[in-house]
């Protein structure tokens, strides 16, 4: 029940892009259980060190962002209106219908309302999705409650339900990356107590969704031999291309390509093969569009490793992962810093 | 012997063999020779002011599904489609297959459109492999794929076993140059250098023609060579009667992404020109390689 609780916990916090001061006061708190030193950057990066610094040994970061999608207030208008715009990727399809609340001065509830097709006309505008620049959210607040209440910058977060799906399947809004940070934190659980062949540090990064901002500013301390950066990737659905997707509960998923350290990843794989726990590969032949872009060259380069999480429906609010994903990839990555200089 | 720096296996991203085949070559020319965490093999000797940068990777693809009868990959490094239909692919340990496409029009292939035919018993997701090596000589000319990637690596280890040991210098051969520069960008965000030459082959267009030496870059897409490092780098030629015409080009050389990072140095691209670059077949002028070699012999002594 750890992994299920811990993403409940996780997927409940807010933390939206470019507003995850509160949520990383949240992860240093639950850091602190496991780390010797744990400090919040002024950025907002949450770092832990789970034990003094060894000079002799070899270090070893994990690394996940903290920060989901999310939507801001950009103008307030009369009659309780307001238009806003995306903070991350969201999937504009899956806006209209949205159930949101706006985080002003006080929370306020809204929807994200489309004109019927009764009465919208044109039928080519009917076969079309909605721009986000013709949708409003509506709080139902008169004129002078809502320019009270709301203020341009306002952040607003989707509403969405933490479900218990069939052959323990999860679907929630902002499993891209609480699925990833959950298990960092189930790794540390099952190496609580036992002494690491490496020095372990772990950084949970904000702004990842907005251009990888938390860990272009990461601040290390200690120069890692390896980072591996945990994150999710597609699932495969009944409808979707086979390439590219990987099936829910055949995680984790070990990405190989330019963007990361070819000998340590091939490792790591051999690791996997060799303590039996199920994986599959992935390729990345450029950008992997995930942390390891920015901390790859950071320092004098950063060997990075890649694993990640089968998630469906990407930045919707009913992403979906299977929970032995993220408990074989915590059981991955507590084998990699057991796994001291053979994979550093 | 400089038939092999334009044909070692070192697709961006992979670049072992490279990095092993110009080690055996330079070892003894430097003081330290090391391979930072992102691939980038660096030779130095001395507090190393200046620092002549070359990349050592060439395009490739890598396996994306392994197939017995289509086994599907993707580019690395910026390759197109139509450039890779039935041409051979080789992989690291000696495997190959041909890329093959089964539509009309070649011109509107993607490289997802595209498969391997061949043996896929061998092979793994994430392999790298490459268009298989074509290279010609004769009196004038190299011909071959892909040697613009390769002509500066060419050229600095030319330059550089031409000198005797190496006493104040930083050369970085650059993994990942055709993924976006990433070894410059590790290399150079943490490294502090007076001033940088990077070298590296450029197309035949406007002013830049074969049969005219080598061309000093002093803008490029996204930079500006400082005036005095541009003029230094004149003189010198000027006075030892080495051929060099200054050139502004629209593609990236990479000046402005060197002279921006860490606290800043100054940057001058130099380019060996490149016929039919990146065709099926690219040619140089042996002579053009000569005046950059002489050129960079005269930087570095």
């Amino acid at each position: 029940m750890y992994t299920q609780n811990l993403l409940k916990e996780l997927t409940s916090e807010i933390g939206i892009s470019g507003y995850e001061y509160d949520f990383s006061r949240t992860v240093k708190k639950i850091l602190d259980k496991y780390c010797e030193k744990t400090i919040i950057e002024k950025s907002g990066n949450v770092k832990g060190f789970l034990t003094p610094f060894d000079k002799t040994k070899k270090t070893v970061l994990l690394e996940a962002h903290l920060d989901r999608i999310g939507l801001v207030v950009s103008e307030v208008l009369d009659n309780g209106f307001l238009k806003f715009r995306t903070m991350g990727g969201v999937d504009e399809r899956i806006l209209p219908a949205s159930e949101v609340y706006v985080l002003g001065r006080e929370v306020c509830f809204g929807v994200i309302g489309e004109i019927p097709p009764h009465i919208k006309g044109n039928s080519d505008s009917l076969n079309q999705a909605p721009k986000i620049s013709d949708m409003l959210i509506d709080t139902g607040l008169s004129t002078e409650e809502v320019k009270k209440k709301i203020s341009v910058g306002v952040p607003i977060l989707l509403r969405s339900q933490f479900l218990e799906l069939e052959d323990g399947k999860i679907s929630s809004a902002a499993l891209d990356n609480r699925a990833g940070m959950t298990a960092i934190f189930e790794c540390l659980e099952l190496i609580k107590g036992k002494t690491a062949p490496v020095n372990v540090c772990v950084a949970f990064t904000i702004g990842e969704e907005m251009g990888l901002l938390g860990a272009r500013t990461l601040d290390f301390e200690l120069e890692p031999d390896l980072a591996v950066i945990v994150d999710v990737t597609h699932g495969k659905t009944h409808d979707s291309k086979s390439l590219g997707t990987f099936e829910l509960g055949t995680g984790p998923i070990i990405c190989r390509g330019p963007n990361l350290h070819y000998e340590k990843t091939n490792k790591i794989i051999d690791l996997a093969q060799k303590t039996e726990i199920p994986f599959d590969v992935e390729v990345a032949p450029d950008n992997t569009g995930t942390n390891a872009w920015a901390l790859q060259t950071m320092e004098m380069g950063i060997p990075c490793a890649l694993v990640s999480i089968p998630l469906r429906y990407m930045h919707t609010t009913v992403e979906t992962v299977c929970t032995d994903d993220i408990k074989n990839t915590a059981r991955l990555l507590s084998e990699i810093v057991s796994g001291g200089d053979k994979i550093a | 012997m400089i038939r092999n720096e334009y044909t070692v296996f070192a697709p961006s991203g992979s670049e072992q063999k490279m990095i092993e085949f110009v080690k055996e070559k330079l070892s003894a020319k430097f003081e330290k020779i090391r391979v930072d965490a992102l691939g980038n093999l660096i030779c130095s000797s001395g507090d190393g002011g200046l620092c002549i940068e070359c990349g050592m990777d060439t395009c490739g693809i890598m396996m994306v599904e392994i197939d017995k009868h289509k086994s599907r990959f993707a580019g690395a490094g910026g390759i197109n489609a139509e450039y890779l239909i039935d041409k051979k692919i080789e992989f690291k340990d000696g495997n190959f297959g041909f890329a093959r496409y089964d539509g009309d029009d070649a011109s509107k292939s993607k490289i997802c459109d595209l498969y391997l035919e061949g043996d896929s018993e061998p092979l793994k997701i994430g392999d790298f492999g490459v268009v298989a090596s074509e290279f010609s000589e004769d009196s004038n000319k190299i011909y071959g794929n892909s040697i613009g990637n390769r002509v500066g690596l060419s050229v600095v280890s030319q330059a550089l076993e031409a000198c005797g040991k190496i006493e104040n210098l930083t050369v970085i051969f650059s993994a990942q140059k055709r993924t976006k520069a990433r070894g410059i960008q590790a290399f150079f965000a943490a490294n502090e250098f007076d001033r940088v030459i990077t070298i590296d082959g450029a197309e035949c267009s406007g002013a830049i023609k074969t049969g005219k030496g080598s061309f000093l870059v002093v803008a490029d897409k996204i930079g500006t060579a400082p005036k005095e490092f541009v003029d230094e780098i004149s003189k010198k030629a000027d006075k030892n009667g080495v051929r060099l015409e200054k050139a502004v080009v629209g593609q990236d050389f990479c000046i402005g992404t060197i002279a921006t990072l860490g606290k800043g140095t100054a940057c001058v691209a130099i380019a060996v020109p490149v016929n039919n670059k990146n065709k099926t077949i690219e040619s140089i002028e042996k002579s053009d390689i000569d005046e950059c070699v002489k050129l960079l012999k005269i930087l570095i002594d």
